[in-house]
């Protein structure tokens, strides 16, 4: 696994698609942190010299909470592009063959090629800090929420790359593997806006497997191991799930 | 060594490979010959362990051939067919990656890595892109890649497949010397470059196998007859007629240029009529200017095995995934 991992790495911190992935990425990021800053700071001029009423000004609900929120939706943009290639383009270019014919398991490429995709993220995500680090030198930011945030943003990332390369390895086309996965992760994101109209019996349901609702407590500090644990247990079982498709033999003869 | 016993292959109720039973000695060189769709490269991805026949048994040095083989050493090295490599890697880079997947030794992955170069004549290219690569060398770090390690089986797809003919040369020069090293057995479709590197052959066709055995002997078992080629001086066609009566001769067939009569007389097997047809230009008062023994080529004898049996089953090879040649 780990010379897989390796392998991944390489090509990730030498692909210019990787970098221009992760520039675009912290662009946005810093662009939305901006953008709350400037309306977290007209509110509270507001609040402070009475032109509006009076509203709540923690730090955490009016900055980190959206900061968060928005790098986990950014990485609904920049996770089909960082996992599109795992397992398709090994198909596509038929260098599947090759790499099956080492001594090593499915398994073990999978799990190299996941924990790649997932530590590139982080590697994107990290400069971030920089962000909150400016901040807390001109208000107080209370830094359990920021480990809170961060951390759920490692555990919706798992989440993210364990679907891209299970959909990976169901196409031999890049492209379709990118659309498909934004479009599965935009579903996993969104699907509890759809509990409202569902019904008392779905509704529920729905709520508990969106990942926006589940995200959206950990984004504003609240620890809940069980939204940790849903996240990383998704990744978990997509790869799970990728491993039984790549050994299927029909996965080994469709090309 | 390479021993497949009884082994099938089917993609849904396509019937790919048909009751596959061969040995391949160590040591051995051993071509895959036979049309697009005849189960090659089915069989070769058996072999490697990407596909699981659906019956049978292929064992590589007495280990059986699993398609999950975490904890196997690296009995084999592959070369599939156009070499698919990581194209934004140095050539050192990607062969230290095969060297690691192969499970050697870090403090010897160097030392591995520019043996197989040298050997395969790809060290002056090990600092460059794969990517920039031309095709020739891209073919030599394949297999540079498959022969690290030093496994005792090496399975190669078309090595040669789209390269010139100065680098097919150079290319087949390499596959010859591993003779006696590793056992080898290697696809192709040019049977020219089977009847030069093959120690023995090995013909499928629709998914069966024909013929195992040497260029000369698979000549006798396919009927394949020897001819003679004989240029004479001084005599007509007509004169020529009573060769056929001459005890061996099959058939003969006579043409004319100038004052110079060629024929080429078939033989029947195990005869060698030469001396008597000799003997008779000579005795006719005919100049014999060359008289030649030529074995049969590989290409009648394939053609004899594979005559009336149509082209293969193209339409499989999107279920087999043979390419297409």
């Amino acid at each position: 696994m780990r010379t897989v991992l390796g392998r991944e790495l390489y090509e990730y911190f030498r692909s210019p698609t990787a970098y221009v992935v992760g520039a675009i990425y912290l662009l946005l990021a810093g662009y939305f942190f901006t953008t709350h800053l400037s309306a977290y700071h007209l509110i509270s001029f507001r609040s402070f010299s009475s032109l509006g009423p009076p509203a709540d000004l923690r730090i955490s609900l009016g900055i980190l909470r959206p900061f968060f929120e928005n790098l986990s939706f950014l990485g609904l943009l920049v996770i089909p592009f960082l996992t599109m290639r795992a397992m398709a383009e090994e198909k596509r270019s038929r260098s599947v063959e090759l790499l099956f014919s080492f001594p090593v398991s499915a398994r073990s490429v999978l799990h190299g090629k996941f924990l790649a995709a997932w530590i590139f993220l982080a590697a994107i995500t990290a400069p971030t800090i920089a962000l909150l680090l400016a901040l807390g030198t001109v208000a107080a930011v209370d830094p359990g929420v920021v480990v809170c945030g961060y951390l759920g943003l490692l555990a919706v990332g798992a989440a993210y790359v364990g679907i891209g390369i299970l959909i990976s390895c169901l196409t031999s086309s890049p492209l379709v593997a990118a659309v498909a996965t934004f479009g599965a992760l935009l579903l996993v994101w969104t699907i509890g806006w759809s509990s409202a109209i569902a019904g008392p019996t779905w509704g529920p349901l729905l709520q508990s497997i969106s990942f926006l609702d589940r995200f959206t407590g950990l984004a504003q500090g609240r620890l809940a191991w069980g939204d940790l644990t849903f996240f990383f247990a998704i990744g978990f079982v997509a790869i799970a799930w990728a491993d039984c498709v790549v050994h299927s033999a029909r996965w080994r003869v469709d090309r | 060594m390479i021993e497949v016993r009884q082994v099938n292959r089917s993609f849904g109720a396509i019937p790919a490979v048909r009751d596959l039973t061969f040995t391949i000695p160590p040591g051995e060189i051993a071509v895959f010959l036979g049309p697009n769709g005849a189960g090659k490269s089915t069989t070769l991805r058996m072999l490697i362990g990407f596909l699981p026949p659906s019956s049978g048994e292929i064992t590589i040095d007495g280990a059986p051939v699993r398609t999950n083989r975490a904890h196997d050493t690296a009995l084999l090295g592959y070369m599939p067919e156009r070499v698919p490599l990581y194209d934004e890697m140095r050539a050192r880079d990607y062969l230290r990656f095969v060297s690691a997947m192969k499970g050697i030794a870090p403090a010897e992955r160097d030392g591995a890595i520019g043996s197989v170069a040298e050997r395969c004549g790809a060290s002056t290219v090990l600092d460059r892109r794969i990517a920039n690569l031309s095709r020739g060398f891209r073919q030599r770090v394949g297999l540079s890649q498959a022969l690290l390690g030093d496994p005792p089986v090496l399975v190669l797809d078309e090595p040669t497949g789209g390269l010139d003919p100065e680098q097919a040369v150079e290319f087949r020069e390499i596959i010859r010397s591993l003779r006696g090293e590793h056992t080898v057995l290697l696809s192709t479709h040019l049977l020219d470059e089977a009847a030069r590197l093959a120690d023995r052959i090995l013909i499928l066709h629709e998914g069966r196998l024909l013929a195992d055995d040497t260029v000369d002997n698979l000549a006798g078992k396919a009927g394949g007859a020897r001819s003679l080629s004989v240029v004479t001086r001084g005599l007509t066609p007509a004169d020529l007629a009573p060769v056929e009566s001459i005890p061996g001769v099959r058939s003969v067939q006579v043409d004319r240029e100038g004052e110079q009569v060629f024929f080429t007389v078939e033989t029947m097997d195990g005869t060698d009529p030469g001396a008597e047809i000799a003997r008779f230009v000579v005795n006719r008062g005919g100049e014999l200017i060359r008289l030649a023994r030529e074995a049969p080529s590989l290409e009648s004898v394939y053609l004899a095995l594979t005559a009336g049996r149509g082209r293969g089953r193209d339409e499989d090879d999107s279920h087999a995934g043979d390419t297409a040649h």
